[in-house]
């Protein structure tokens, strides 16, 4: 059963992991020195182990952030409680130099339910970028024939708190909102040991922000045919800076360059067929990052567009049918990064696949799934990230609302 | 695996998802282990990626002014060593020093009517340190004090103080020293005086009964330089165990002795021996110098700055240019370090010091504190020996931790200047020198500046 005292461990477990990521020195990516850092993709669990499809797929027993349309699907008498984390090794290449570095975090808190036949909510934590890299190099000191041990390394990202609903209008169409409370820090430092000082920049970025969605479902014989269209009208963050300088004998806070950061307006949409437990999607999804420019002279941006293609196939066996059943998921996805440095896009592909495992009778699922990929490219100095991240993703449900409504 | 357990019994399923949780977190435990205890090679890819916003230059060019201080009085007493003899050179000109001591008053033996005295020395042991030309026969003797040692208020005597003696020499000593040697003893005969001593013990003379009447009658020893030809400063240890009077006697004229009859007056109390200083600087490029005008530029003295113990002349640098530096906008200064070097072939007969120290001082060129670093470690400097070409022996200290402070309330006190010493102790008790180039090279402020 899922009871809160089983929910606030896996709260806990969340806030360690969270603590976790900030003492450990991970790295997630190099290229998250720019704007917000990677930024993440809204698909929980079960669309991650579909090459993060899912914009026509609703919700049943995890949370489908990627469209608040979705949260129709919620079972009635069920409550969802879900969290994800993830665990990552990437090897980073340039022509003549590899190296490999471990990232692991966790990466959404939610909570979903259905308030009425119509209505349904979620809300919760989920990551929307991060930024994690620690960069050694050896600088000379001006006017001189020494050099120095430099270290630039980046830390932090931006959350996102919401809080969704979705209202079925008809029988066929439901549209949903999600109100998005971005917030967050962004840490870039460069230092030297050698010399001992730190040049810190710090900005805290937040703001509110409103994302749409709509889902159609036409059935006809068993066949459900869902369209999914999500959009988000795009919002410039609140930023403040707060950037110094430490040497060994003071710390001096001093005008930092001001960054415009922005969350891109997005649009989206995905198709999907179901039948006996069978599901494929696709997904296309674009965002303005156009409308975002970089100060840096290498950088370039463009309107990133993002395909994917999903398959969850049930279990076959005896258990088909029932709440032992398990789901394999397999996808792919291609996207084209809103980056293009030194006229080199760093486009990210991958393959994933995974299932879903039942894990106490129809209350709780856990969904592995393996992701397997590349972003960037070697091309001018440049490097390509060969990854593999492993999802895990607990899904409780409980009846916690009607059970305290008899109590 | 975990597919197969999945579909048995209720008690299966429940241990399966325990495993599961355990399974769970023991991963995430390995993985953050793996991240946090393994020390990897140091990440160095994305180096193109970067735009750095900090750069660090060195500066060397601020100028730095070299002068000699001369100062007005150092505090010798108290030392445990004995200085004794002159020295001259073209550099530093004439230098002597006497020392003054007083004995311990002892407990004294009871001498029988038959009892003859034989002689009587002073004794004395080298202390090792030693300065100028040891090959020279030295001849040192030793006075009585006509007037007690007191010390001044602040309970010092200082290399400029002196003490009257009575021109009437106890006795002389001429020898060829060995200050390497700590086992050899110089002694300086006083058989006139001993007889004389001996005869008020054996006799209990009132004069020797009480403390304040030994102390009347002997109020104290100088020992001084005898002979114009001495080119050697010795240093011989000042405390109980090295420096004494002993009175050798035996019991009968008639019977000789089986052992040796002395009878032993030690040295006394150690704060108030001091070694007195005599110099003249008057044929060296340093004669404009004297207690009034007690600074001057090396531009003034050959470009060189003049460092000496006992006599006080210390080199001073100061920063006239550095008020400028806090013109500029958005630097930091991470290292400043000030390097010198000693004139070339200055140092081969007189030994560089081994360390310098160096002292903060004001506009009267007083010798205030020790500079420190940030952790309150003193700033000291090693010798480097350039073995080689000579070119690169120099001295280097960190004065970073002076810099950032004196710049800290954007104002740069040219006054504030920094003197380069000995060591305290060294400085109030031997005669270490050095002479500091002033122009080729010049003394270097190098500044790590970082901008950003």
């Amino acid at each position: 059963m899922c009871t809160p005292v089983k929910t606030f461990s896996l709260v806990i477990i969340f806030s360690i992991l969270l603590g976790l990521k900030a003492t450990a020195q991970l790295t997630s990516s190099p290229y998250s020195i720019f704007g917000m850092g990677s930024i993440e993709e809204n698909g929980f669990g079960e669309s991650k182990a579909m090459g993060g499809t899912g914009i026509a797929f609703m919700s049943g027993h995890s949370v489908n952030f990627l469209n608040p349309a979705s949260y129709n699907g919620f079972d009635s008498l069920a409550t969802v409680f879900e969290l994800g984390l993830f665990g990552k090794y990437t090897s980073f290449n340039t022509i003549n130099n590899s190296q490999g570095r471990l990232d692991a975090s966790a990466k959404y808190i939610a909570m979903g339910f259905k308030i009425t036949r119509k209505l349904a909510t979620s809300f919760g934590l989920a990551s929307y970028s991060t930024i994690g890299y620690n960069i050694n190099v050896t600088s000379p000191v001006e006017s001189s024939v020494l050099t120095y041990n430099k270290t630039f390394s980046g830390e932090g990202g931006v959350n996102q708190l919401f809080l969704g609903s979705s209202y079925k209008i008809t029988n066929s169409l439901v549209f949903g909102i999600n109100a998005v409370y971005f917030f967050g820090t962004i840490t870039h430092s460069e230092s030297s040991v050698d010399y001992n000082y730190t040049l810190k920049g710090l900005t805290y970025l937040s703001n509110i922000n409103l994302n749409y969605g709509l889902n159609y479902q036409i059935t006809n014989g068993g066949w459900k045919y869902n369209i999914g269209l999500i959009y988000n009208n795009g919002k410039t963050l609140t930023t403040r800076d707060a950037s110094t300088i430490t040497t060994s004998t003071s710390i001096e806070t001093i005008k930092s360059k001001t960054n415009i950061f922005k969350i891109p307006k997005d649009y989206g949409i995905g198709l999907a067929i179901e039948k006996d437990y069978f599901k494929v999607g696709v997904d296309y999804e674009l965002k303005r990052w156009k409308d975002v420019e970089f100060s840096n002279p290498l950088l370039e941006t463009r309107n990133s567009n993002r395909y994917s293609l999903g398959i969850e196939i049930p279990s076959l066996g005896l258990n088909r049918g029932t709440s032992k059943m398990i789901f394999y998921r397999l996808g792919a996805e291609y996207s084209g990064s809103y980056l293009i440095i030194d006229k080199v896009p760093i486009n990210y592909r991958s393959v994933s696949f995974g299932a879903g495992i039942p894990v106490k009778g129809d209350l709780s699922v856990i969904n592995l799934s393996l992701e397997l990929g590349k972003n960037g490219s070697k091309q001018n100095g440049l490097f390509q990230e060969n990854f593999c991240t492993l999802h895990i993703d607990i899904s409780l449900k409980g009846h916690w609302f009607i059970k305290w409504k008899y109590e | 695996m975990i597919v197969f357990c999945i579909g048995k019994t209720e008690k299966h399923i429940s241990f399966t998802r325990k495993t599961f949780s355990f399974l769970f977190i023991f991963l995430v435990f390995v993985i953050v282990s793996v991240v946090s205890c393994t020390a990897p090679d140091k990440f160095t890819i994305g180096e193109d990626i970067i735009e750095s916003q900090t750069d660090l230059k060195i500066i060397d060019t601020f100028k730095v002014d070299l002068s000699t201080v001369l100062l007005d009085s150092l505090a010798t007493s108290g030392t445990g060593v004995v200085l004794v003899g002159d020295s001259k050179d073209e550099e530093f000109g004439s230098v002597g020093s006497k020392s003054y001591f007083e004995l311990a008053y002892p407990t004294f033996p009871t001498l029988s009517n038959t009892s003859v005295f034989d002689s009587a020395a002073f004794i004395l042991s080298y202390s090792r340190y030693n300065y100028g030309d040891t090959t020279v026969l030295m001849s040192v003797g030793i006075h009585q004090l006509t007037e007690r040692i007191t010390l001044n208020e602040s309970g010092y005597l200082y290399n400029n103080s002196s003490v009257a003696y009575s021109s009437e020499v106890l006795g002389t000593k001429l020898f060829y020293p060995r200050p390497e040697s700590r086992d050899t003893i110089v002694s300086i005969p006083v058989n006139e005086f001993g007889k004389t001593f001996y005869g008020l013990i054996k006799t209990k003379d009132e004069v020797i009964s009480t403390e304040d009447l030994f102390f009347d009658h002997f109020k104290g020893f100088a020992i001084t330089s005898e002979s114009g030809n001495n080119n050697a400063i010795i240093g011989f240890s000042a405390d109980t165990n090295h420096l004494s009077l002993k009175i050798y006697y035996h019991i009968d004229k008639d019977v000789p002795d089986a052992t040796e009859r002395v009878i032993k007056i030690p040295f006394g109390t150690k704060s108030v021996q001091f070694n007195g200083i005599q110099y003249d600087l008057s044929k060296t490029m340093l004669n404009k110098l004297n207690a009034t005008d007690n600074v001057v530029l090396s531009s003034q003295t050959g470009n060189k700055a003049f460092l000496q113990g006992m006599i006080g002349l210390i080199p001073k640098v100061q920063f006239p240019t550095m008020q400028n530096i806090l013109l500029e906008n958005r630097w930091k200064i991470v290292k400043a370090e000030l390097v010198i070097a000693p004139v070339n072939a200055s140092y081969s007969l007189y030994k560089l010091p081994t360390q310098l120290y160096l002292y903060n001082s004001d506009k009267h060129s007083d010798m205030n504190s020790l500079l420190t670093l940030e952790s309150g470690t003193t700033v000291v400097s090693s010798l480097s020996v350039d073995d080689l070409y000579n070119e690169n022996t120099r001295y280097t200290f960190d004065i970073t931790f002076f810099m950032t402070s004196e710049l800290s309330d954007s104002y740069f006190d040219y006054d504030h200047g920094i003197l380069i010493g000995l060591k305290q102790s060294e400085f109030l008790s031997t005669f270490g020198r050095m002479l500091i180039e002033g122009k080729n090279p010049a003394v270097k402020l190098r500044l790590y500046y970082l901008t950003y």
